[in-house]
């Protein structure tokens, strides 16, 4: 099987496996502006965020340390901000330049109002989509490629079926040199003695008890005095699972085994040499998680799921898998591969994988994924407290 | 109707070092079950009635002792649990 892949070099060093303009509101005022230029022009993706005005300290950093991971994304060739005021276009516009990224940006309140800013913002989006569309791609080996890996929408068979499966891609893609980064720091809770065993050196195990301890701090601050004990809920219980960490392992599956690199901070971007394993310190819905993981780098997510799950990232294409039977079988319009007979006893786990992979590689090689093409992508940057 | 999609077998072992299986329908007390483990399928009996994607245990296993699945200790039994048992919270804790 032929596993090179076809991308863009970028300046930086990375090679993005799409070369996508990015539209991105810089603040809530400017979302349904925005969310028209990018429905308008094709070959672009777009990016808002719900908040983005009189936020200070972590929230402040987190957000601009997002949106800039977000748009210097090896799948983004060129960005349009679109804020209220000048300043905040700068305020992006400015560190953007500096990492040598092809970026435009409109103030609306220099415009005559959101019809102008929206003419202003097709005309020059469509000219970066047809500036960026010589480039041709080239040929590079698949250890180029980080993967995100997700579940979500779980059941019964996520963690026998869908995430064991996508558990050996993972396995197959790091053994080529590739990396897989796992998120959402509350699923891994009862589990994390099997991450920090085989962790790469003891302070790398550490960070993931530090992580780990961080949030049952904030869940104690929130009232939550002992946040294991939320888990595993009514419903999982109801569903066959008895302990925590039996729900952790089936989550943690989908990274496969091999050993964890390094611990990252919410849209921390990977090391430029990354290859192997590492797990970012994320909120645990899927959205959050997904924004964390396409700053950090990351040029596609693969997202199992049991009872099915939309949710996909704007700038990485996201290949939604499930082994459920019963939910392939209602239809699962939104599925790009399906793993479920593993299940009937139709196929061992180890097949699946490996289509599983083969999937994998046929989206770094090009193949669209059904959000893609729908474009039901969409992104949220994590908040702690209020704005001010 | 509601399809059947689970045919061929009716319940998983996920790894071989486990000690209990996944049902992968609700079966019935006294019924012979189609168990795969590592691409090879054995019979057992379910000792009670037991739900879609809930676990029986593959030996005895006494008061005390892991429950092992994904290879991994998920928890310990509370009580000695017979081959073919329902495992779950009202035998086994973290």
């Amino acid at each position: 099987m032929n596993t090179d892949i076809y991308g863009y070099e970028r300046s930086n060093g990375t090679v993005g496996i799409r070369n996508y303009v990015v539209v991105m509101s810089v603040m809530d005022s400017m979302n349904p502006i925005a969310a028209r230029i990018a429905e308008m022009v094709s070959g672009t993706v777009l990016i808002t965020d719900l908040f983005g005005r009189r936020m200070v300290g972590t929230n402040y950093h987190t957000r601009q340390k997002a949106l800039l991971g977000l748009g210097t994304n090896p799948n983004v060739a060129a960005i349009l901000l679109l804020g209220l005021h000048e300043p905040a276009v700068l305020n992006l516009l400015e560190p953007f330049a500096a990492m040598g990224m092809d970026v435009e940006g409109i103030a609306y309140q220099k415009e005559a109002g959101t019809a102008s800013v929206i003419a202003s913002g097709v005309r020059i989006a469509t000219q970066l989509v047809r500036k960026h569309s010589m480039t041709r791609p080239q040929r590079f080996p698949l250890s180029v490629l980080r993967m995100g890996v997700e579940c979500g929408g779980s059941d019964y068979s996520s963690g026998i079926a869908g995430n064991p499966a996508l558990g050996i891609a993972s396995n197959m893609l790091m053994d080529a040199g590739g990396s897989v980064v796992l998120s959402e720091t509350a699923e891994i809770m009862g589990a994390e003695h099997i991450l920090a065993r085989d962790a790469t050196t003891p302070e790398v195990g550490q960070k993931i008890y530090q992580a780990i301890r961080d949030i049952e701090e904030m869940a104690r601050l929130g009232g939550v005095p002992d946040i294991r004990k939320t888990n595993p809920s009514a419903d999982n219980i109801r569903g066959g699972i008895s302990t925590l960490a039996e729900k952790a392992l089936g989550a943690v599956k989908k990274a496969g085994t091999r050993p964890l690199q390094d611990v990252l901070e919410y849209c921390d971007r990977l090391p430029h040499n990354a290859s192997g394993f590492y797990f970012m310190n994320t909120a645990s819905p899927a959205c959050e998680s997904m924004t964390g993981l396409a700053a950090g780098g990351v040029q596609l997510i693969t997202f199992n799921t049991g009872l099915g799950q939309p949710s996909a990232n704007p700038v990485t294409p996201t290949i939604k898998m499930s082994g459920n039977p019963r939910t392939v079988c209602r239809g699962a319009e939104d599925l790009d591969i399906e793993v479920s007979d593993i299940l009937t006893g139709k196929e061992s786990l180890e097949e699946a994988g490996e289509r599983v992979f083969r999937e994998i590689v046929a989206v770094a090689q090009g193949k669209l994924t059904v959000s893609e093409v729908m474009r039901t992508g969409q992104s949220c940057i994590s908040v702690c407290g209020a704005s001010m | 109707m509601e399809p059947s999609p689970h045919q061929d077998i009716d319940a998983l072992v996920i790894n071989p070092s486990d000690n209990i299986a996944v049902c992968l329908k609700d079966v019935q007390k006294g019924t012979s079950l189609r168990v795969k483990r590592n691409g090879e399928v054995f019979s057992i009996t379910a000792a009670e009635n037991i739900e879609c994607g809930h676990k029986i245990a593959l030996q005895n296993i006494a008061n005390g002792s892991p429950i092992i699945k994904y290879s991994e200790h998920i928890g310990k039994s509370t009580a000695d649990i017979e081959k073919g048992s329902h495992v779950h919270i009202h035998n086994m804790t973290d």
